[in-house]
């Protein structure tokens, strides 16, 4: 009931703009009661899953960041284009010459969707919820020490050492979300928002997620009346719904169907390179795969083309570093090329007697990388090399990785945004997520002096040095940076896809 | 049971936290969610709050478990009450006339058909019935479910795809012993003096074959049903049902263990009662039974 008068406020909101524009659809707002869920003027998405969750400092589910992306808003947020941060909740910026003090001037006249202001305590309390009670993202503040409200405007965050990334650990994606002072006391985060952003969260069930047009949005209210998040997990069955019309937008295709719709005149569709990327890593604390020789002779007896067209059919940019083309700290350097006779060659020198078994560790929760492991195995097979596919639940193959229990696996990191995200954890000696067990004095200090480098040329330098050694230890053997591949009703404007996959419905007019 | 859930390998924390978090915030959910205690410990707190109906709260999503067991149930009721009527209107016609005329063209026919339903994977059928129904006819929406009380012509056009899908697999199911207990009850010797004292095909037919035959069906269909109740996972997810199946595969995934015992809880109860509701059954139909 809430959901159709707010629903059917909203269409007045839309009816007054298209009358000053002197255009535009006409929408019904008459008749009172109305059907529920959806009405003329709100966009349905089709999405992949339900939302586990609504709390945005607690989930880490990507269904539900689909969904608090629309609602919640960050301090700073990455441009659509190349992911620089750029203002949001704060306007201003700015790092003091130590490097050790961020101090962020905040927008003015902003309401919540409870109807409270927005000021610098809302900053405070939504940080400090996250550092001391130890939430997910609590290791994004590792070297923050304190977050000071200054004035009800300015916010100034203290750091330990400098900390050239701090923009993008607080604004790259909605679990760093601002919440008003007191929200998880106040309300049931878990099934309620009140964030800041264009829509607020209406209802959600086990079939969809509705959410309203806030009036009071301080970037200027959308033009649609709400969104309707609809769960079909089947992607053929969505690409049905979009195809006769129930929903207008997707990200659930079936893959092998990607070539046949770019001439399809039913269906609009987009493609970009994501920034995440998929791996394979080799335990090096396991024979011979410890051996740096072994880890080359597979990374060129891998044909990275073939994976990619294999695992996505060809929906992905083959690649032998993390960080894909777009970003400006892309660094190109591919230096294998795919050959038995040289891999062969690595393998002698290294003194391994073929033929080798190794376990590849998948899981079906990344049907890809089951796809991709069979590739991999039938490309090793010549340089003796078998491979054992093993195929796992996430939960087991998270137990096992964490123990070391493999000799190697594959899998991907999603989200990156900074290169610290791309190379960091993964690659400093004993990093949280160095499971492979890579340890290079160099890259170790390279990784080191990067983290802390403000100058933006200097730290791409010391990233792309980094990388090269990375590549050529071949402590991750990186295969690809996979599409975003969107479709949507043609007509529907004021949509951006993104790389890094956030989904943005604020613009957006119905066709 | 309990334990069975607890033992299968995978950290719930850890699917909790995604792939990039610190060991503090992970001792932190851990002794949030009540984790750190010991297993018996962790069963009696368990099972002394089951018993007075409070199933604990969900890992992934923070409600309690029987309000999204309630939430996901009127679904999972329908869609197992319309299969198993779809299963039914196939197979008593299918599985008699298969049993009157044995080794005819039209029990050939039948046989062929329960076959068919039987082997063709559910999640093929219930895609090739989308394309064709929803996409090149564009008859029927692709999927979803609205409840009845909300829009009693949106839920049947939503149910029909669905039940017809698993309809058709139970249905398959059942012809097969409407058959053999058709054929056995046409055999047995009290079938014979009916006919022999000249008694109509038909009355013979609905007193003495049909009534006997109907044991075993009864049987069948209330072990159809109970599968049916306990989540039809796959045709939940081609048709986008919020059934219990999803719940379930959903809580296996996250290892979020309240949701699966209690869901488990559940299907155990489900087994239990139809089972009682069959054995009833039994002493209406044969009266024999009773003493």
């Amino acid at each position: 009931m809430r959901t159709t008068r707010l629903l059917s406020l909203g269409a007045v909101g839309a009816l007054s703009l298209s009358a000053c524009s002197g255009g535009g659809e006409s929408v019904d707002t008459g008749g009172g009661g109305g059907g529920g869920g959806g009405g003329d003027n709100v966009l349905v998405a089709a999405v992949s899953a339900q939302p586990d969750q609504f709390d945005p400092h607690v989930t880490s589910a990507y269904p539900s960041f689909q969904v608090l992306e629309n609602v919640y808003d960050t301090l700073v947020v990455p441009n659509a284009e190349d992911l620089t941060m750029e203002p949001s909740l704060a306007t201003d910026w700015e790092v003091s010459e130590d490097g050790l003090t961020w101090t962020f001037t905040l927008r003015e006249g902003v309401t919540f969707h409870d109807g409270s202001e927005f000021d610098a305590a809302d900053v405070v309390y939504s940080y400090n919820r996250i550092i001391d009670e130890e939430l997910n993202n609590a290791y994004r503040f590792t070297t923050v020490e304190n977050v000071e409200a200054v004035d009800p405007q300015t916010v100034e965050i203290t750091v330990s050492q400098p900390t050239p990334n701090l923009p993008a650990l607080i604004g790259a994606f909605k679990g760093m979300s601002i919440l008003p002072e007191g929200a998880a006391e106040e309300y049931d985060l878990t099934t309620e928002a009140v964030g800041t952003g264009p829509f607020t969260l209406e209802n959600s069930d086990a079939s969809s997620t509705e959410l309203a047009t806030y009036q009071d949005y301080w970037g200027g209210a959308p033009s649609i009346d709400g969104v309707e998040f609809r769960y079909i997990t089947e992607p053929a069955a969505a690409l049905t719904a979009l195809q006769n019309g129930e929903v207008q937008w997707t990200d659930n295709i079936p893959p092998q169907q990607i070539e046949s719709l770019e001439g399809d005149g039913a269906v609009e569709l987009a493609t970009t390179p994501s920034v995440d990327y998929w791996y394979m890593a080799m335990n090096h604390a396991r024979e011979p795969f410890g051996n740096p020789l072994v880890r080359q002779a597979i990374a060129t007896a891998v044909d990275r083309g073939a994976v990619t067209e294999a695992a996505r059919f060809g929906a992905a940019q083959p690649n032998q570093t993390a960080i894909p083309e777009d970003s400006f700290y892309h660094y190109d350097y591919a230096p294998f090329e795919p050959s038995v006779e040289e891999a062969q060659a690595l393998l002698a020198e290294a003194g391994v007697q073929t033929p080798i078994t190794m376990g590849l560790m998948v899981t079906d929760e990344f049907p890809e990388t089951v796809t991709a492991a069979q590739v991999i195995a039938s490309q090793l097979e010549p340089i003796g090399i078998e491979v054992d596919v093993q195929t796992v639940d996430f939960a087991t193959w998270l137990d096992r990785q964490s123990q070391g229990d493999f000799d190697a696996f594959m899998l991907g990191w999603l989200g990156n945004v900074d290169p610290f995200d791309f190379y960091h954890a993964q690659h400093i000696t004993d990093g949280s997520s160095n499971y492979q067990g890579y340890s290079n004095p160099q890259v170790d200090e390279l990784l080191t002096q990067a983290s802390t480098e403000t100058d933006e040329d200097t730290r791409k330098g010391l990233y792309d040095q980094a990388a090269q050694l990375i590549v050529d230890d071949v402590s991750y053997l990186y295969l690809y940076n996979p599409d975003v591949v969107q479709a949507w009703a043609p007509g529907l404007s004021g949509y951006e896809i993104r790389a890094d996959k956030a989904i943005n419905f604020e613009g957006v007019e119905l066709p | 049971m309990f334990a069975l859930v607890h033992l299968v390998p995978g950290d719930p924390v850890r699917l909790a936290l995604g792939t990039r978090f610190s060991q503090e915030s992970y001792d932190a959910l851990r002794e949030r969610s009540g984790l750190d205690q010991p297993l018996v410990e962790q069963f009696f707190t368990w099972f002394g709050r089951a018993l007075t109906g409070d199933l604990g709260v969900s890992f992934r999503s923070g409600e309690t478990v029987t309000s999204q067991i309630a939430e996901r149930l009127p679904a999972t009721l329908t869609l197992a009450f319309a299969s198993i009527l779809v299963a039914l209107v196939i197979a008593i016609p299918l599985g008699t006339v298969s049993a009157l005329r044995p080794r005819s063209i039209v029990d050939r026919v039948a046989t062929v058909i329960s076959q068919f339903g039987i082997s063709v994977p559910d999640f093929w059928m219930g895609i090739v019935l989308i394309l064709v129904f929803a996409g090149t006819l564009g008859w029927l929406p692709s999927g979803g479910y609205v409840p009845i009380s909300e829009d009693p012509g949106a839920w049947l056009q939503r149910l029909l795809m669905p039940a017809l899908v698993t309809g058709v697999v139970s249905g398959s199911v059942i012809t097969r012993f409407v058959r053999s207990s058709m054929l056995e009850a046409l055999g047995s010797d009290h079938v014979r003096t009916a006919q022999a004292k000249g008694l109509p095909t038909r009355q013979v037919f609905t007193w003495h074959v049909l009534r006997n035959a109907l044991l075993p069906l009864v049987t069948v269909t209330g072990v159809q049903l109970a599968y049916l109740l306990s989540g039809v996972v796959v045709v939940e997810i081609v048709f986008s049902w919020p059934g219990l199946g999803q719940l379930a595969l959903q809580a296996v995934q996250a290892r979020d263990y309240p949701v699966l015992q209690g869901a488990i809880l559940l299907f155990a109860v489900v087994f239990l009662v139809i089972n009682l509701v069959v054995d009833l059954l039994y002493t209406a139909i044969d009266p024999r039974i009773r003493r």
